[in-house]
């Protein structure tokens, strides 16, 4: 099984013996989220006629997504932490590099510290630049920062000291001696969590690790015990940052790591329509409640950045790639003072939710556009378990959008709908922009339960033709899960120009971070046949900050640095349009990626009953930009259509949680694996 | 919105510019070389009409980007009908080609659909070193522009697609770096010119004459929602004066003097009564003194409203000829973004306090951190920016300045380094970045601390001083809150030779440690306002003292910890405020007129 605990969902998707894939849904318990976990497994086993210990004995595999620590951040009830860091450096936490999210807005303060001041600690110690020992370090101040912790009840303690990714001896001494006087506390070692150059982003990310540490450990022992104890007798693993999954016990010891673990299944799920696609390019989009997120993924694999915000705190951990944006179903619209419609970001989130949820919201949101649209069946909203009020989102869009912009109501909510999808392509733009991407052959996945009401209207926008909605969109993450393979990233910062690198070094640092990685796999419970290694190095032009990462083959040749310049240059000049022949190259950081196979779905294609022309269910009017009216509009069920089936737009299909825009143009198949696939059509509307 | 506009798609075209001068500032932030730009974003990309009214600035500094169009509509007058489908134009003179000051280098590519100029998509950035009498662009010696390195009026760098080698060479051969600026010129070609495809993608959709009049509606738009905020200061006459220190060459104060009229939704900023013009570099070319204005006004207004040159519209801007902030040609400014951009802002928002002191800042700390340049072990010429060591932010209704922040002209947004990549880049060690205690200025919101920064510097060095925040306080405080302590330089503090650095000039150093604790920023509100319990924290950080608790905030602690004694603190704050009286705007240090602190010490039940 696969379950996402999502904030306001908990989603299970699970595969049995025979391939036949199962969903559930159940509202989320954020007390306690091993209930809603547990009632999910009750409602799975009950439909495959089980109880819920019979399956838990029967689980080959657990994969787990939380927002244990995501949340623990956004509400910022962390652990109390205590800081050691080096004399003379202790305000590089709040410092921040000065780091603000927008520049105009000049009356924002920053987010508080995660550790305050005088729980910033420093002692008397020095690594230089070229990694020896220009002070030693002084106990004593170690042990007193340790007896001032202990009376002010710090439970976790995070170790950071300057220049340590070049040694990390007194890292660890540190640490030796933070166990040995406070065997109770948390502890997170800078060169532990991530040993890489950058006192900024390294500190934060270890501080948020201590941060988040204690609780989230909590809970995830807490749900292991209780899994343990109903019967399950595989370990369970946890969804990390980077897309992988790694087995519980790992992830206790660096739970920043899961900090992202629900939304980083995004990419799981793309390597996996990509599969279905014949490993096409893939853009997936997750279109929620309250936002939205986008993670690109090249030939079955999402990119994996260094740069992570999170409620405002930096993490520089390796994680998947992906960009959030503030637009979701229930985001709200309002015309401003100057008499122009903006679309969020403000949102009516879970409750109250959207006006046409009926309980009070008065505000139009992006949801109650698209039931004023006719595009969304007032009776079939989450599989038919709420009813819409068509008349509260009618009136809220009327009073908030058309009555301010002398329009129709309907012309009102297309307006919403054009500007949020406009929202959303530009972030997939900009998305694609900093990875390097040209979207134009890509393949629009679209998960969550809104998306695929306004993919075909993004696709076009984009310039990209195809969209797949997989039939389970509104639970792909938990899907994901299941298809996600055990995996563990090991960066190290490595500086020196190439022309000076020498391949036999190199090779020597690799196979010890690649032995570090077999390692840790190994105690995960892998077999060495089961285990596969990257290695990559980050290359840029002396000067530049930004780095592009390439992969290598161990063992390093001298010529193979010379191989490298050249690929250096290439993707320089297609990324950012010039390349530099004469300039000189630095390594920056050495990167090994140590990978286990997990068995995933392997679900059998159908064989495709080619052309079936599917008759609709319904008919009702729907509206169109283009249409200047309402328009009769078929109206298709899903649980009516196979794979081999065809329709063209405009139309709708309506699946238990999710709805399909169909538009003039676009033609729909359902493929091989039983799910949709719309080629949008040529007229692209602005 | 304008008749005939259709407002939803007026939203999706400001979208989609702003988004073109986004993307155009990842491609230069990622591919530039010189750490300027990829560690801390001193450079800007904008947007502007075929007329040269800049449309879209959504990345970048204000300080670049406030006077932008006037660079443009140098070019549009000097190649009146010569401007050719893939030309790209390049230029920084302030005197003849509507530059800010010299080291800003801004490339200009111009925009066709069809064979019609449509647009201008524009890059301007700070280079490395531009030659001139000092390695890294800022010479304090420098007594004309012709010391500060080369002058570029409008050139075409590239004419119909093809490089011109000849003026590619003529610019690079006059700096001392030139590799790195020929790279980072080769990026910001390249950022103007994706931007030139995406802004041509934007064209097709909306046809030529719907591309224009969506831009002439977004002027508009911006005109009417910055109106309105305006609308919200009361009508009159403010008037406030701001001074330097010193003149580069001499200790005299220098003074900026504004007189802010606001009509309605009207304002006028007149300059007259400013001092003329100085022998050295800090003379504002009146680009960068209509950007500093503009970036003034900004602060007190929406944050999330646009930013044209349409929200610039209703502000007009008086600067009397050979005065510092309009000077007379020849005279030295490359100064001008930072002292005296620092000076126009303040003075603008010390008149405004008493328009609307809910939407004023209090000053900011100026700028305490040298210029260092050397021989690195390797053979190469370094420069770096002391970036590690800016000073504290003045504070606002609501928020409390930034302890260590970006420049006042970037609005804080240039980022600040690691040191850790500082120590691998250049032969320095770092001592110490810390926050200084009592720097900020007391108020209801607390100025920013500054820092205390010390670096050993391993080889000899040149220095360029330019130590504004020394000596004098100088972030002011206001609406009753307090100025912000200055900073001070030292080099090799605690050792025989300890001496105190002069503020301006060049000193070249043997290998020296230097000290740097820079000015804090001021205060907003009075002190005695402000939460004990946000006071006692300070003090808990050891960002406040104990002492200054009692005789700035009028907080007394209990004498066995820090918790707030209420009784005898509410007994200090009355005796505080019958004391003190009304605190000026200008002079807020307001000690002198009574003595709350013997007042205070009795009701602490201490000895006076």
């Amino acid at each position: 099984v696969g379950i996402d605990a999502g904030g306001t969902f908990t989603d299970l998707a699970m595969v049995d013996e025979d391939g036949r894939l199962r969903v559930v849904k159940v509202p989320s318990t954020p007390g306690d989220p091993s209930q809603a976990v547990f009632r999910a497994l009750a409602r799975a086993a009950a439909g495959c006629g089980r109880d819920t210990t019979g399956l838990l004995r029967a689980l080959q595999s657990f994969v787990l997504g939380t927002t244990v620590a995501t949340n623990i951040m956004v509400e910022r009830r962390g652990a109390t932490v205590g800081l050691i860091c080096t004399e003379g450096f202790r305000d590089t936490l709040a410092i921040r590099r000065g780091r603000r999210k927008y520049m105009w807005d000049f009356r924002s303060p920053h987010p508080p510290e995660l550790v305050p001041r005088s729980l910033r600690l420093p002692v008397r110690e020095r690594i230089d630049g070229d990694g020896g020992v220009a002070v030693p370090l002084r106990e004593g101040d170690v042990r007193d920062a340790v007896a001032a912790f202990e009376e002010r009840g710090v439970e976790a303690v995070a170790i950071g000291l300057f220049n340590a990714f070049l040694n990390d001896e007194h890292e660890r001494r540190v640490e030796d001696l933070v166990r040995d006087l406070f065997p109770g506390a948390f502890v997170s070692r800078s060169t532990d969590v991530l040993p890489v150059m950058g006192e900024y982003e390294r500190l934060s990310t270890t501080v948020i690790n201590a941060y988040v540490g204690p609780r989230t450990v909590e809970s995830l022992t807490r749900l292991a015990r209780e899994l343990g104890t109903a019967g399950m007798t595989a370990t369970p693993c946890v969804m990390q940052n980077n897309g992988g999954i790694v087995d519980l016990p790992s992830c206790i010891r660096r739970p920043v790591g899961a900090i992202l673990s629900g939304p980083a299944a995004g990419a799981a799920v793309a390597a996996l329509y990509a599969g279905f696609l014949g490993g096409a390019d893939v853009v997936f989009l997750d279109m929620g409640g309250t936002s939205t997120d986008i993670t690109l993924a090249r030939q079955g694999r999402a990119a994996v950045t260094d740069e992570i915000e999170i409620n405002g705190y930096h993490m520089a951990l390796p994680s998947v790639e992906m960009t959030t944006i503030g637009t979701g179903g229930g985001t709200i619209a309002l015309v401003d003072e100057g008499g122009l419609l903006r679309v969020g970001p403000r949102s009516a989130g879970a409750e109250p939710g959207p006006a046409c949820y009926g309980r009070g919201a008065t505000e139009p949101t992006i949801t109650d556009a698209n039931l004023v649209l006719g595009r969304l069946n007032a009776a079939n909203f989450l599989g038919g378990e709420m009813r819409l009020e068509e008349a509260a989102a009618r009136e809220a869009v009327e009073r908030g959008i058309a009555r301010r912009l002398g329009l129709s109501p309907e012309d009102a909510a297309i307006a919403i709908v054009r500007v949020a999808n406009q929202r959303m392509a530009n972030a997939i733009r900009l998305a694609a922009v900093q990875q390097g991407q040209d979207l134009r052959s890509f393949t629009l996945v679209s998960a969550g339960g809104a998306a695929a009401l306004h993919a075909s209207a993004m696709a076009r926008t984009l310039g990209i033709s195809r969209v797949y909605v997989p039939r389970e969109a509104a639970v792909a993450c938990a899907v994901g899960m299941l298809q996600s393979d055990m995996r563990r990233d090991y960066v190290r910062s490595h500086l020196v120009d190439v022309a000076a690198a020498e391949a036999g070094d190199l090779t020597r640092q690799f196979t010890h971070m690649r032995e570090q990685a077999r390692t840790d796999l190994l105690k995960a419970g892998l077999a060495p046949d089961e285990m596969a290694f990257e290695a990559a190095v980050d290359l840029r032009y002396a000067g530049q900050q930004w780095q592009v990462t390439l992969p290598v083959r161990l063992p390093l040749e001298p010529s193979d640095l010379d191989g490298l310049g050249r690929a250096f240059h290439a993707r320089h000049d297609a990324l950012y349009g010039y390349h530099d022949p004469g300039g000189r190259l630095q390594l920056v950081k050495l990167r090994v990626i140590g990978m286990g196979a997990t068995p995933g779905i392997d679900r059998p294609a159908a064989v495709l009953a080619r052309g079936g022309r599917p008759a609709p269910g319904a008919r009702r009017p729907v509206y169109f930009d283009w249409a200047g009216g309402p328009l009769e509009t078929p109206i298709f069920s899903g649980t009516a259509l196979g794979p081999g089936d065809e329709l063209a737009g405009p139309a709708i299909i309506e699946e238990a949680t999710t709805t399909i825009l169909v538009d003039r143009g676009d033609t729909v198949t359902v493929d091989a694996h039983d799910n949709y696939c719309l080629l949008a059509g040529g007229s692209a509307p602005r | 919105v304008s008749p005939g506009i259709d407002p939803m798609t007026l939203a999706v075209v400001e979208a989609k510019l702003d988004y073109i001068t986004r993307e155009m500032g990842v491609i230069m932030c990622r591919s530039a070389r010189s750490p300027i730009f990829s560690e801390s974003h001193d450079f800007s990309c904008f947007v502007a009409t075929g007329s040269g009214d800049l449309v879209s600035q959504a990345d970048g500094m204000p300080i670049h980007t406030g006077g932008g169009g006037m660079a443009v509509r140098a070019v549009l007058a000097y190649w009146d009908g010569a401007i050719l489908a893939d030309d790209v134009f390049i230029l920084n003179d302030p005197y003849v080609a509507g530059g800010n000051h010299l080291p800003d280098w801004t490339v200009i590519s111009p925009v066709f659909h069809r064979g019609e100029l449509v647009a201008f998509t524009c890059n301007r950035a700070h280079q490395i070193d531009i030659g001139g009498g000092a390695a890294g662009t800022y010479n304090p010696l420098a007594r004309e522009i012709f010391h500060e390195g080369l002058r570029i009026p409008c050139v075409k760098l590239y004419e119909r697609g093809t490089l011109r080698r000849d003026v590619m060479d003529l610019i690079t051969v006059n700096t001392r770096c030139p590799e790195i600026v020929r790279a980072d010129v080769g990026a910001m070609v390249g950022s103007t010119r994706v931007g030139a495809r995406r802004i041509v993608e934007v064209v097709e959709e909306l046809g030529v004459t719907g591309f224009r009049a969506y831009c002439e509606a977004l002027l508009d738009y911006a005109e009417a929602m910055t109106r309105r905020e305006l609308e919200h200061i009361p009508d009159g006459t403010y008037e406030a004066v701001e001074s330097m220190n010193n003149g580069g060459f001499t200790d005299a104060p220098v003074k900026i003097a504004v007189r802010v009229s606001v009509r309605g939704s009207d304002v006028s900023v007149d300059f007259s009564g400013t001092d003329p013009q100085l022998k050295s570099y800090k003379n504002s070319s009146l680009a960068n003194t209509y950007s500093s204005v503009f970036l003034a006004i900004s602060t007190l207004l929406d944050p999330y409203i646009p930013h044209n040159e349409g929200s610039y519209r209703m502000i007009q801007v008086v600067a009397p000829r050979g005065t510092v902030v309009n000077p007379d040609e020849p005279a030295p400014l490359t100064y001008a973004t930072v002292y005296p951009a620092y000076e126009i802002i303040h003075a603008c928002w010390k008149a405004l306090e008493q328009a609307c002191p809910e939407r004023v800042s209090a000053g900011w700390g100026k700028s305490c951190n040298p210029i260092s340049s050397g021989i690195d072990p390797d053979g190469h010429l370094y420069v770096m920016y002391h970036f590690g060591a800016f000073s504290g932010a003045g504070a606002v209704k609501g928020r409390d300045g930034f302890d260590d922040i970006g420049l006042l002209v970037s609005l804080g947004a240039l980022t600040i380094p690691n040191l850790e990549l500082y120590e691998q880049m250049y032969p320095v060690q770092f001592l110490r970045q810390e926050f200084r205690l009592d720097g900020g200025g007391p108020g209801q919101f607390r100025g920013g601390s500054g820092v205390e920064y010390m670096v050993r510097m391993k080889g000899r060095a040149h220095h360029y001083l330019r130590g504004e925040g020394l000596r004098t306080p100088t972030g002011f405080g206001v609406c009753g809150g307090r100025a912000g302590k200055e900073g001070l330089l030292r080099v090799n503090p605690g050792q025989p030779d300890e001496r105190e650095l002069p503020q301006c000039g060049i000193v070249e150093l043997e290998p020296s440690v230097l000290f740097i604790r820079t000015a804090g920023g001021g205060g907003w509100g009075r002190p005695a306002d402000r939460d004990p319990d946000r006071v006692r924290r300070d003090v808990e950080d050891g960002m406040v003292s104990v002492e200054a608790a009692r005789r700035e905030y009028g907080v007394v602690f209990h004498q066995d910890g820090l918790a707030v004694d209420a009784v005898a603190t509410a007994a200090c704050r009355s005796a505080m405020n019958a004391g003190a009286g009304h605190v000026s705007g200008d002079d807020a240090t307001g000690r002198e007129q009574a003595d709350p602190d013997a007042a205070c010490r009795r009701a602490a039940g201490q000895a006076p």
